[in-house]
């Protein structure tokens, strides 16, 4: 579990966090070999537009294999202090779900944030965003209709009041061109 | 006292919370007006961020076009991609003859540099409101006296140049006195003009070219000296009536940052005149004046198809010296 | 002086521009606490209804927006974690762990009270010594301005503790991230795969509302959210523990940041992390800091609001902004007919005057309004989760899309949520990416400008007395702390050595 203040405490190293740490040090490489690309160094030797991405690249490379390398060698002792871990059994939680729903909310509502995106030029941003807001209460959150809707007429009220009305923010309208 | 003006703005923002709280919107559509209007409801394009120097002309502009066509003219700053993204909306406007766009040299050296799908003739030039031209210039205690000495000097040894931006009028200007005279200045750039003045004040660098309105202020203290203007004639502003020009020192190189404004491509040609002739009524007006001289520029105003063969030309300046880079 | 304090105050002290300075700092401070609307947007999108107005009330109201936003960007920052500037950023480390342990009205009472103190100290600062400060800010030029980013990049060290890899990596990952597109003084498109909306590099505000706003709600529905705090009103207050713990800091996040303020670029950003770090290593309670100290709101709030005010000197001194807002300001005074420049203090007196003695007004204003509303202001964490996320995700989302007007950073949040998610899934720590992304392209700028001048050779950050002294003491920045280890970790096996001996 991390805590808000960037000192995690240290879960036992899982497959996918290999996996994560793995696809920044590809990051990293795709970096360093296209910053190569673009140049290090200018005619008269001056820094050119590819030194700092190929440096930056370079160092992503090797401190990620490092810490790849740290989880495995360390991966005993974080174990140890993980087992004192809040356990992720079917315990709820505060929204009632238990983990694996948890996971499938998370999926949720990235498809749906996504959905909402792809539907800008059609139904315009503020109509967009505010079936988002809708569609994530009632069915995620699975809240009764009429505070859902209540909570999505509220937002969508406070965003046009403040940034149509009052900042004069060009909100696309899309092809509906409702609002 | 509060007076009336706070008054009027307070009500206003009042009737803005009433207007919201009534849900209305009162978002008039205009029709086709009369006299070949394309329309009541205008928006002019500024495709860099409020503040900057681009916004300060299109709302000049803008103000100065909503008076004499009695249009409603909202400025839409729409940021990114160093003025592309702007550009590129207006390129989608294609015959839409209500979207107006406050360009400047990014329209001319965007295409040349950078991946972009349109080009000065992917629109329709409507008017040229005035030229930048940019004064040499160097610390209030630097040695040289004219543009000439800092050429002499930089064909002694290596002189460093700011310039703001690495595509900018500045930089196409340094590096047609450095064809002209075959020398070589190491330019150092930097992201803004103020960042330039910044340096030269520090004596962080040797020389700079930069655009009078943006240096007044240190004209006017003596902190920086003018040694010449890139520029055909000299400036009339008292301030720098005095400072020659580069033909006089012997440096024939004149380049300058346009403004002004544009229209989508494809508009109709009914269309394009009345936005010319608006045009051409607003250079009468004296909110162009005050424009032209709060930002010290040259009031060289030129329309539709000129402004089409200046162009034309510009770009062909600005491929020389961008294109092989 | 005290003849122009007097001008100031006959011009700030008229019932039109108090008014305005209070609408002003109200203003600021909703557009502050919406995630993604920082005081750089703010004060630009407001610009056009000042237009009616005298040029004096106009820059009064606003440089009102401008810190009437900081405060309401720490509101948001403590709150619900999602700030709506970079030099608030740091606030989302102690001030929300403040807050979820039930003292979020204690953080802000902190940080409006830290915020003041920084604001008339600087002020001060401001009015008596304008011009040879800003003279010794023009001393600082390419190798000096790159020697401090150095510096500012070292402290990601002191941030670092435990998981100092995953910090580092942060933090290139962060510097990558800020290359996107047409770097400073060349005209390569990098990273740009010829979309044109990504040839000005992604821009970081949409960058950071992906990371934090959407990134930090699906990583609280992964992880089970937190309960809502149900604490008493009472319990909201500031103790006097708490009170005189912050004093320190904030005297000393003062002094950082304005020292930072003054120069031009990332100041008020990189003083906010520069004087966490700082408390970090002095501090009495520094093993607490990370885990919701009141000195890790104190000194970063301090130092945010003591170098917004600095970075006024470049601007009214010089003409020179000496921050991205301050620019802006800069193009408002244009609009206004005003010629920004060094004689701007003899020509426009009761201008210049009146505007500094408002930033008084306003910031007693502030104070006054966020002390008793902080506890009101804490109320939102009694909202459920599930009401308050969606809306959250809603005003981020448009926040991000009125930075440009463009429909493109909607997407940028979007990918940087995703990114920022699986970030704090794998216990990469955010804050060192915020840091590398704004000072990424300083950090590149400087160091082109720098090889540049020197045509070609880097040495000549060591061969200038100013830039020679702040490189080496980035380098000690980065060696002190693993020094200090070996030589505690000697002592310690002396120590037991010794007891070993004693007790054979």
């Amino acid at each position: 579990m991390m805590s808000e203040a960037g000192q995690p405490v240290r879960r036992a190293p899982t497959k996918s966090d290999a996996v994560g740490t793995a696809f920044l040090a590809a990051i990293g490489a795709v970096a360093l070999v296209m910053g190569l690309g673009y140049g290090m160094f200018g005619d008269g030797g001056q820094v050119g537009p590819g030194f700092l991405p190929s440096v930056a690249g370079a160092f992503i490379v090797v401190a990620s294999a490092a810490e790849l390398l740290r989880m495995y060698v360390a991966a005993d002792r974080i174990r140890a202090a993980a087992a004192q871990e809040r356990p992720a059994g079917d315990e709820r939680d505060t929204f009632g779900r238990t983990a694996n729903e948890r996971t499938f909310a998370v999926t949720q509502v990235f498809g749906i944030v996504f959905a909402a995106l792809l539907l800008v030029p059609v139904a315009g941003l503020l109509l967009s965003l505010a079936a988002m807001v809708l569609v994530i209460t009632v069915w995620v959150e699975r809240k009764p209709v009429l505070p859902a809707v209540l909570c999505t007429a509220g937002s969508l009220g406070l965003a046009y009041a403040v940034f149509v009305q009052f900042l004069g923010v060009p909100v696309p309208t899309g092809t509906l061109g409702l609002l | 006292m509060i007076d009336r003006r706070t008054t009027a703005s307070l009500l206003a923002l009042a009737a803005t919370g009433l207007l919201v709280l009534s849900g209305c919107s009162g978002n008039a559509q205009g029709g086709e007006g009369d006299g070949g209007s394309p329309g009541r409801n205008i928006t002019m394009i500024v495709p860099f961020s409020a503040g900057g120097g681009s916004d300060l002309a299109g709302r000049a502009i803008a103000q100065g076009l909503e008076d004499v066509t009695g249009s409603t003219v909202t400025v839409e700053n729409i940021v990114g991609g160093s003025g592309a993204v702007g550009y590129s909306d207006l390129l989608a406007k294609e015959g839409d003859g209500t979207t107006l766009l406050a360009s400047e040299t990014a329209l001319m050296t965007l295409p040349v540099v950078q991946d972009v799908q349109f080009s000065h003739e992917s629109f329709t030039p409507i008017m040229k409101v005035g030229e930048d031209y940019n004064i040499v210039v160097v610390a209030a205690d630097a040695s040289y006296e004219t543009c000439m000495d800092v050429v002499d000097a930089a064909a002694e040894s290596s002189l460093t140049a700011a310039v703001s931006g690495a595509t900018g009028p500045d930089h196409i200007a340094w590096s047609l006195i450095e064809d002209q005279h075959d020398i070589s200045l190491e330019r150092v750039t930097f992201e803004s003009s103020a960042e330039v003045t910044a340096a030269l004040l520090g004596g962080h660098i040797d020389v700079a070219a930069t655009s009078p309105g943006e240096i007044v202020g240190q004209l006017e203290s003596g902190d920086v000296k003018p040694l010449c203007a890139l520029a055909p004639e000299r400036y009339e502003y008292e301030l720098l009536a005095d400072v020659p020009t580069g033909a006089e020192q012997g440096i024939d190189v004149t380049f300058a940052q346009w403004r002004g404004f544009i229209a989508a491509g494809g508009v109709s040609e009914e269309h394009e005149q009345y936005w010319i002739d608006a045009a051409r009524e607003y250079a009468e007006t004296d909110a162009y004046e005050t424009y032209i001289e709060d930002n010290m520029l040259q009031p060289q105003v030129l329309y539709g198809d000129e402004f089409r063969r200046y162009l034309d030309e510009y770009r062909q300046q600005v491929e020389a010296v961008l294109g092989d880079e | 002086m005290f003849d122009n304090l007097q001008l100031g105050l006959e011009t700030a002290i008229s019932p039109e521009n108090l008014l305005w300075c209070f609408v002003g700092v109200m203003l600021g401070t909703v557009i502050g606490m919406l995630p993604g609307l920082g005081s750089a947007t703010g004060v630009a999108i407001l610009l056009p209804v000042t237009l009616g107005m005298e040029p004096v009330t106009a820059l009064i109201m606003l440089a009102g927006i401008y810190y009437g936003s900081q405060y309401g960007a720490s509101t948001s920052s403590i709150l619900i974690s999602t700030p709506g500037d970079s030099s608030s950023v740091v606030l989302t480390l102690d001030g929300y762990q403040m807050a979820r342990k039930g003292r979020a009205g204690a953080a802000l009472a902190v940080a409006a009270l830290s915020s003041f103190l920084a604001a008339v100290i600087s002020l001060i600062g401001l009015m008596a010594l304008a011009r040879p400060i800003a003279d010794l800010a023009l001393e600082f030029g390419p190798p000096e301005n790159l020697a401090v980013i150095l510096l500012g990049l070292a402290t990601i060290v002191s941030f670092a503790g435990e998981n100092m890899l995953r910090s580092l990596i942060m933090a290139a990952v962060g510097l990558l991230i800020s290359m996107v597109g047409v770097a400073s003084g060349f005209t390569t498109a990098r990273f740009t795969f010829g979309n044109v909306n990504l040839l000005s590099g992604l821009d970081f505000v949409a960058v950071m509302i992906g990371i934090f706003a959407i990134g930090e709600v699906l990583q609280q529905i992964h992880r089970g959210g937190d309960p809502p705090i149900r604490a008493r009103f009472r319990d909201l207050m500031l103790t006097k523990d708490e009170f005189r713990r912050s004093i320190a800091p904030a005297f000393r996040g003062t002094g950082l940041g304005f020292g930072l303020g003054v120069l031009p670029g990332a100041g008020a950003t990189l003083a906010t992390f520069m004087s966490y770090g700082l408390e970090k290593q002095v501090s009495k309670n520094r093993k607490e800091i990370g885990k919701g100290a009141v000195e890790g709101v104190a000194a970063p709030e301090a130092s945010n609001n003591a170098a917004a005010n600095a970075s006024f000197i470049p601007t009214l001194s010089l003409g020179i902004p000496g921050s991205g807002t301050t620019a802006v300001l800069l193009g408002a005074f244009v609009i206004f007919g005003l010629q920004p420049g060094p004689q701007l203090f003899d020509q426009q007196p009761d201008l210049v005057w009146g505007l500094l003695v408002s930033f008084f007004f306003g910031n007693l204003l502030l104070l006054i309004l966020n002390l008793p509303l902080a506890p009101v202001f804490a109320q939102v964490l009694r909202v459920p989760y599930s009401y308050l996320y969606p809306i959250i995700l809603f005003m981020a989302l448009i926040g991000a899309f009125a930075i440009g007007n463009n429909t493109f950073a909607l997407w940028v949040v979007f990918g940087a949520g995703v990114f920022g998610y699986f970030m704090k899934r794998f216990d990469f720590p955010a804050a060192p990416l915020v840091l590398g992304l704004v000072l990424g392209p300083l950090l590149e700028r400087s160091l082109v400008q720098t090889s540049s001048m020197g045509r070609g050779n880097l040495l000549i950050l060591f061969e200038r007395p100013i830039s020679a002294t702040l490189t080496v003491a980035a380098i000690l920045a980065i060696l002190a702390p693993v020094l200090l280890r070996a030589v505690r970790r000697r002592r310690r096996s002396a120590l037991t050595s010794e007891r070993e001996e004693i007790r054979q």
